[in-house]
């Protein structure tokens, strides 16, 4: 038995300096002892600790006194502490307090949030846990259950949907799991359809630029997951000048432009719309002759051969140039004209209606 | 709205396009109509940047900036100038709504390179003004005919480094407020005349253009644009084309 100093933060005057606990072990790296305490069961990692070696403890406990069917990683991970004979005389004790807890362990992958107030405290409720699970000490963290218990229902919720899907960093996370390898399979469809690019020979001289997959997760404001999202994107930082690319430049909506439209659409009463193109980039054509690495996922390439690009794909350095174009040449096809004042400003008359077009780049 | 339609179905031939409806939030504006007119805020962008910054439990101020320390110059530089620069970049897109907080961001601005302590209080205490009203922003009234209105000033050699003077004007579309600007000036005048006629000119080319766009719009104007500046020096300058020979570099 032990006890435990208490917070002195989150103590009263009157509330006790210490608590009664029981010692578990040694936390791993640290000086810090684990300690379960006798009353709410909590399980720390604590410093402050005085011991009573010659005495016991009998962890309070209400409705499980008879059920003795213990853990067996419980037992393990008893096992591992330094001090074993001296926990085998509360062993039971203990494990039967813990009972309930095991049982809720299921829920351990969960990722854990400490309360705000103990984070800047050494205090922390068994952070170490993961280690544990990294050294095949136990199989689940015990201590990982408990920390939930200040947490609201909806908030609980909220936090495993938020992490616990997390997304893929790289190609090879990613192709083990049927969801992104369905959404990446599409992508590369769309982009095949798309005519993006050839699979030719490298020519000599030439150097390929990287390409990657960035992953997304799109959720809803309640947290559910909305769709997954692949999207291919080129290593554009690989570009060189002069070569793979020549100019960059491409003309946005100015602001005043923006705010003197709004302002006459208020007096003559026009109708402002916001629409948005899907998959922007890739509609640009490219001019200039590049050659990517065939990105991991396709499979008829043979080897040694590269994509040939014919349309620009996210992250080219010229990318945003090549869609400003593409678009400014199909809107002047259909009769709009471009304004002198401001590049990117639009327009067509057709009767006495008028549309105002604004192109934007993000 | 059947001619919107059909060139909705036109440009989704060619690319694919998702229609957003009327125009509510773009590019961080948010967009409000009521029958009275069109308001225009960034309140989401305000909120957000006092967040990053941990300052939404701050006082709020009641001016956007304090008069200006003698020894501003003379305090330790900031140690990690990259936030700085970075929270003067997004103060810089929220003056899109907020002409209220232009001059002090424009001021702050010209210190990126550099910051000290000092301007570090500074911007806390625009944060801080920012934060009693995060939703002000601007308004679009429709009950106004199309006139465009332009106000100049200048305050003379106000950057106490420099002594460069500053140019400001604002220009309105009937009530509306579509056009303003805060901006030191490059060359040191001799004259408050001189920075106000400087401002003038400055002013005069925004309302060119601006005639230029609303042409460019097929919107007719009810009359000519006016100019209104406060010196009765630059005024007479303008006005008198004797002085043509000797004003016309600016």
């Amino acid at each position: 038995m032990c006890f435990a100093s208490t917070l002195e933060n989150n103590r009263n005057k009157l509330d006790p300096r210490a608590n009664r606990c029981i010692f578990l072990g040694f936390k791993v790296g640290t000086k810090d002892y684990i300690v379960i305490d006798a009353q709410t069961r909590e399980i720390f990692v604590f410093r402050n600790v005085l011991f009573y070696e010659k005495n016991f403890c009998q962890v309070t406990d209400k409705s499980e006194q008879n059920k003795l069917n213990y853990d067996q990683n419980f037992m393990e991970y008893m096992f591992e502490s330094p001090h074993d004979s001296y926990h085998r005389g509360n062993m039971n004790e203990v494990a039967n307090t813990k009972n309930k807890d095991v049982g809720d362990l299921k829920r351990s992958t969960r990722s854990r949030r400490s309360p705000t107030y103990l984070e800047d405290y050494h205090h922390q409720l068994l952070t170490s846990s993961e280690k544990v699970i990294n050294t095949g000490t136990t199989r689940y963290a015990l201590n990982l259950v408990l920390l939930y218990k200040n947490l609201s229902n909806e908030h609980f919720n909220y936090y495993v949907s938020l992490f616990l899907k997390t997304k893929p960093h790289t190609y090879e996370e990613a192709v083990k799991s049927d969801k992104w390898k369905a959404t990446m399979n599409d992508d590369i469809k769309a982009l095949e359809i798309n005519n993006t690019w050839m699979l030719v020979d490298l020519p000599e001289g030439k150097t390929p630029i990287g390409c990657k997959w960035v992953y997304k997760i799109k959720r809803r404001a309640d947290g559910n997951i909305e769709r997954y999202k692949a999207r291919l994107v080129a290593k554009g930082y690989t570009q060189r000048e002069g070569i793979d690319f020549f100019e960059t430049y491409s003309p946005v909506a100015k602001l005043t432009t923006i705010h003197m439209i709004l302002a006459i659409a208020a007096i003559k009463d026009w109708h402002p719309e916001h629409l948005d193109v899907d998959n922007t980039f890739l509609h640009g054509d490219l001019t200039e002759e590049v050659y990517m690495e065939v990105p991991s996922g396709i499979i008829n390439a043979k080897p040694n051969q590269v994509c040939h690009l014919t349309k620009s794909l996210y992250a080219l350095k010229q990318a945003s140039r090549q869609w400003y174009e593409k678009l400014a040449s199909y809107l002047l096809t259909i009769g709009f004209i471009q304004s002198q004042a401001d590049n990117s400003l639009f327009i067509k008359k057709i009767r006495n209606f008028f549309y105002c077009f604004i192109s934007l780049c993000i | 709205m059947h001619e919107i339609n059909t060139m909705k179905n036109l440009l989704n031939t060619t690319f694919k396009i998702k229609d957003l409806g009327k125009l509510k939030y773009f590019i961080g504006l948010e967009i409000a109509r009521t029958h009275e007119g069109i308001h225009l805020c960034q309140k989401k962008y305000a909120l957000e940047i006092l967040d990053d910054v941990g300052m939404l439990g701050a006082k709020p101020a009641t001016t956007p900036m304090q008069k200006k320390a003698d020894n501003m110059f003379e305090e330790a530089d900031i140690h990690e100038p990259s936030s700085y620069r970075r929270l003067i970049g997004r103060l810089l897109h929220l003056v899109n709504t907020r002409p209220n907080i232009c001059f002090v961001v424009q001021h702050l601005s010209q210190f990126v390179q550099k910051p000290t302590i000092h301007h570090h209080r500074v911007v806390q205490h625009v944060l801080r003004y920012i934060k009693a009203a995060p939703a002000q922003g601007l308004f679009y009234s429709k009950n106004y005919a199309l006139h465009l209105k332009a106000f100049s000033d200048s305050d003379w050699a106000s950057c106490s480094m420099t002594r460069c003077s500053t140019t400001g004007f604002c220009i309105f579309l009937g009530e509306s407020l579509i056009s303003w600007k805060n901006k030191k000036q490059i060359t040191v005048s001799r004259s408050s005349s001189k920075a106000e006629y400087c401002a003038l000119a400055s002013t005069s080319c925004e309302l060119q253009w601006l005639t230029f766009l609303l042409r460019d719009l097929h919107v007719t104007t009810s009359n000519i644009a006016c100019l209104y500046c406060d010196s009765q020096a630059a005024r007479h300058i303008a006005l008198n084309s004797s002085f043509h020979e000797r004003t016309k570099h600016i």
